[in-house]
């Protein structure tokens, strides 16, 4: 339902007259994400400040109109689609790095600001910031925190969580909390760790405080090719339980090899099963030493061959390649359902096979591109949306890959989030009494279910809030 | 303190396995901050924990879970404790899967215990809390305790990768998984790490584990000036080193640590630990670099200890307060978390504010991390001095963004000052939180922020 003109009003009043969007045709671009997901916001606002973004969060709230934060809409679980209409709440013009404190080690940036713009930024002076997502160049780091993104080289380093210190939030009433800071164990619970990952359920950030880290000494990047899936599979578990833990171990398919050098050549072999993008970091003493073993096991696995990077250009021109492999895959088929299954690594081979054959028995095309290192799989199943039976098929075949990951004790989403788009898959990995507790949650924060609505929490009722809310977070026996 | 409220409102199966204290020495012995509790309950299954917990929170009982007892004097005086939760015998290895590089323990289980077993396969959980040798993995994670190498490896909230907690409605429930990566729902396991026992018991967890270092050293040298270690430490955090850990004792403690090591010592010399981790040629070139290092700062190299020996140089640094001698009404021990770029200010307003000789004030400095250990041996001495230094330590460092918490403090000390200093307005939500877990507040209440 459009919104009542004065309530546009209201909204043009807060984020001036350009940073409003309220005509069908500009909303239109606005009703989907990286993900199958559809719906129409009925109004799209561009706040410039954190007073911007309280005064649109209080306006929502008393006009009890859902809200759903969106940054590049990268998101591949539907999390920045509002499904039931109303506000999103676009961060585009809050991008801006508010500090690099260097002697700290910790940076503060906005919303908006592109992941890659961060580590761009700190390169002249040796650092960088960890967490690289596929989309980093796009991507923003309020929707890396909403979803704790991953990325190639969060297997040695970890992912958006081990690298955020510190939140200022407005939460779902318009009050602001700074969670967390620049400084070590702030007392009481870490509710910096429970924002993170949150999908924007629990109100929106407005600034981030981020860990910032020396680049590495010596980085050497290899690729492995390999004539059989399983033995590249096979390869990541002996490296790492040769005790060798790589920056990056990414693994590709025949089908995504395709898809790859059919539009970015970068120099993967088109007859090959698959590749391992294999990159170590770290001193250069044992850089030598460490990649000789790495070499080792991957030809003692199968591996037909082993290409080093010589120079930063066949460097980025491997990793071009991975980052590139989903948009790549768009050009191979009109749609893609993008899978995020995680499994315990040594499962990977199996789940895998189990994969394919998922594959075979509803005649779908399935490309395969994994951050095999943590065990994370994106099975790509390529389809056409406009043919509604196809559509249903892949839906049915990604149910399936998602129940193969938890049988195996895997889960249904490593990095990309749960969103609206795997809500009916939550029961594979949540029971009753554990949605309980992540209710506990969702009700403390944002008791009016404003804040990003139906979204990861299959919740059938309010819960009853008792005697919590009305004492204003004092509890009763204190 | 409020009375007991009744054991016979629980459930005679429940009941009937309180131990009653034997006698006043162990009474003591399981009191927390001076107080109960009334009667000890093991419990040999989670499932039991539950339970139990339900019961005790249908009756109002007040609960102070246990593990090995390494931590009984964080926090604030419980406003009651009735009945303590023995966890001890909940020690069990539930899954090693030293391919996926994760294990699942039970939360009495002592981390040595723990690091023996992932040792058989070259791995090991890298948390190296104080009382290393009997701390337990809840009791670990429920503080979120950590040592020294906290700089390279970081902490729980960077190891904990699920979780199985008994909640006092009685129900088991699940957080995270065991995979690395899991993003399936809240991360409940961030929320109940260093949540101190009071949002429900964490029965088990599952670990990342990293496979063991090649090799380890510490590389020892004496300052004159605890301002040229610092600047040692601030190059070597700015470079592509990476040291493990950064640690500077002051001359107390670093009296202490070189008499356990045999290691010689000047009187007035403050001492820098650099800790070392990794491949074995790696470690070697860290060495040189260090001792470069070391002359360009003007320090003294006293010795590089390896493998066994760095071993044994961590694990006395671990137990170093049970070498100290300190009266049990006079020890404090209070943790000051500062931005790293005002640790050598930290360092010398501790100094300026507590250095009264009659105290006994010691220092130790977890450089790399922006972390202040200050010591106060008997500061039951100057009681209303130390308070007064304390408070204004705490308001200097707060004043910064950082905070000053108590963990460890005699009684007198606590009733006069809180152990976690005031948070903002975070603490509503902090509190509703607890209200949905434990909506009586029987879990260790009254020992969290705000009578949390």
């Amino acid at each position: 339902m459009p919104f009542h003109p004065r309530v546009l009003r209201k909204l043009s009043q807060i984020v001036g007259g350009e940073g409003l969007l309220s005509r069908s045709a500009d909303l239109q671009v606005y009703e989907y994400d990286a993900s199958l997901e559809k719906g129409r916001p009925d109004a799209v606002v561009f706040p410039t400040s954190r007073e911007q973004v309280i005064g649109l969060v209080r306006l929502a709230h008393q006009e009890k109109i859902p809200f759903v934060a969106r940054g590049s809409g990268t998101n591949l679980s539907g999390g920045s689609i509002p499904p039931d209409g109303g506000l999103v709440i676009e961060f585009s013009r809050m991008n801006k790095i508010l500090e690099i404190d260097l002697k700290n080690l910790r940076a503060t940036v906005e919303p908006g600001l592109y992941n890659i713009e961060l580590s761009n930024a700190l390169a002249p002076y040796g650092y960088y910031y960890a967490p690289d997502p596929a989309s980093q160049k796009v991507s923003t780091f309020g929707g890396n925190v909403g979803e704790n993104a991953g990325g190639p080289h969060c297997l040695k380093y970890g992912v958006t969580t081990n690298h955020v210190l510190g939140l200022e939030v407005v939460l779902s009433d318009g009050e602001v909390v700074q969670l967390g800071g620049k400084v070590a164990d702030h007392p009481g619970y870490d509710l910096v760790g429970v924002l993170v990952g949150s999908e924007g359920t629990l109100g929106l950030v407005t600034q981030i405080v981020v860990r910032i880290m020396k680049l590495p000494e010596a980085v050497k990047t290899f690729l492995a090719i390999y004539d059989s899936l399983e033995d590249a599979g096979e390869s990541v578990s002996a490296i790492i339980a040769q005790g060798i833990l790589p920056a990056t171990l990414e693994m590709m398919d025949k089908t995504v090899i395709a898809a790859v050098e059919a539009s970015l050549k970068a120099g993967y072999p088109l007859d090959a099963e698959a590749v391992l993008i294999i990159e170590l970091d770290g001193l250069k003493d044992s850089m030598g030493r460490v990649s000789d073993q790495v070499i080792q096991i991957c030809r003692k696995k199968g591996a037909r061959e082993i290409k080093v990077a010589q120079t930063t250009e066949e460097r980025e021109a491997l990793w071009a390649g991975r980052r590139g492999a989903f948009g790549a895959i768009a050009r191979v088929a009109p749609n893609y359902l993008v899978t995020d299954g995680t499994v315990p690594r040594n499962r990977l081979p199996e789940v895998l096979r189990k994969v394919a054959e998922i594959g075979e028995k509803y005649h779908l095309p399935i490309g395969n591109v994994l951050h095999a290192g943590d065990g994370n799989l994106h099975p790509l199943i390529l389809f056409d949306e406009r043919n509604p039976e196809e559509k249903q098929r892949v839906l049915q075949a990604g149910l399936e890959i998602l129940e193969a990951c938890a049988k195996v004790g895997g889960t249904i989403s490593g990095e990309h989030g749960i969103g609206l788009e795997k809500i009916a898959a939550m029961p594979l990995v949540c029971g009753e009494d554990d949605l309980k507790a992540l209710q506990y949650v969702k009700e403390t924060f944002d008791p009016s279910h404003l804040s990003n609505p139906r979204k990861v929490l299959p919740l059938k009722d309010r819960l009853e809030s008792g005697g919590a809310i009305q004492h204003e977070g004092k509890p009763p026996f204190s | 303190m409020r009375e007991s409220p009744p054991f016979h409102n629980l459930p005679q199966g429940i009941l009937s396995k309180i131990r009653p204290l034997p006698d006043p020495s162990s009474a003591e012995s399981f009191a927390i901050d001076g107080r109960g509790p009334k009667g000890v309950i093991s419990v040999g299954s989670l499932q039991e924990t539950a339970e139990f917990l339900k019961a005790a929170s249908k009756a109002n009982i007040s609960v102070i879970p246990r593990g090995s007892g390494t931590k009984m004097g964080w926090g604030n005086p419980p406003r009651a404790a009735d009945l303590m939760l023995d966890l001890s015998g909940l020690r069990g290895i539930l899954e090693y899967n030293p391919e996926n590089l994760t294990v699942t323990a039970e939360c009495g289980l002592p981390l040595s215990e723990l690091q023996e077993a992932l040792a058989t396969k070259g791995q090991f959980l890298p948390l190296d809390p104080s009382y290393f040798r009997s701390a337990s993995l809840g009791g670990i994670v429920s503080c979120n305790a950590y040592g020294p190498k906290r700089l390279i490896y970081g902490t729980a909230r960077d190891m904990v990768l699920g979780m199985r907690v008994a909640l006092v409605d009685g129900s088991l429930v699940n957080f995270g998984g065991r995979c690395v990566k899991n993003v399936s729902g809240y991360d409940l396991c961030k929320l109940f790490i260093g949540s101190l026992g009071t949002l429900g018991i964490i029965g088990e967890m599952t670990f990342k584990v990293h496979p063991l270092p090649e090799q380890e050293a510490i590389q020892v040298a004496s300052f004159r000036e605890p301002t040229k270690a610092l600047g040692l430490c601030q190059s070597l955090l700015h470079s592509a080193l990476f040291p493990a850990a950064l640690e500077i004792l002051d001359p107390l403690l670093a009296g202490v640590w070189t008499q356990e090591m045999g290691i010689p010592h000047e009187e007035q010399d403050w001492l820098l630990l650099i800790g070392w981790a990794g491949f074995s040629e790696d470690v070697s070139r860290l060495i040189g670099e260090g001792k470069a290092a070391f002359s360009e700062h003007q320090a003294r190299e006293d010795e590089v200890c390896e493998s066994g020996r760095a071993r044994k140089g961590w694990e006395i640094l671990g137990h170093l307060t049970t070498y100290l001698k300190v009266s049990p009404e006079g020890f404090v021990l209070c943790r000051i978390c500062l931005p790293l770029t005002q640790v050598g200010e930290g360092m010398a307003r501790w100094k300026a504010e507590v250095l009264t000789p009659g105290v006994k004030p010691s220092l130790l400095v977890r450089a790399g991390c922006g972390i202040l250990y200050g010591y106060l041996l008997e500061a039951s001495r100057d009681e209303e001095r130390t308070f007064h230094s304390l408070e204004k330590m705490r308001k200097w460092s707060m004043d910064r963004g950082g905070s000053l918490i108590l963990e460890h403090a005699p009684l007198w000390l606590k009733e006069r000052m809180d152990v976690w200093g005031a948070g903002g307005k975070e603490i509503a939500l902090m509190s509703r939180l607890k209200h949905y877990f434990d909506p009586l507040g029987v879990l260790n209440g009254g020992r969290y922020l705000e009578g949390i």
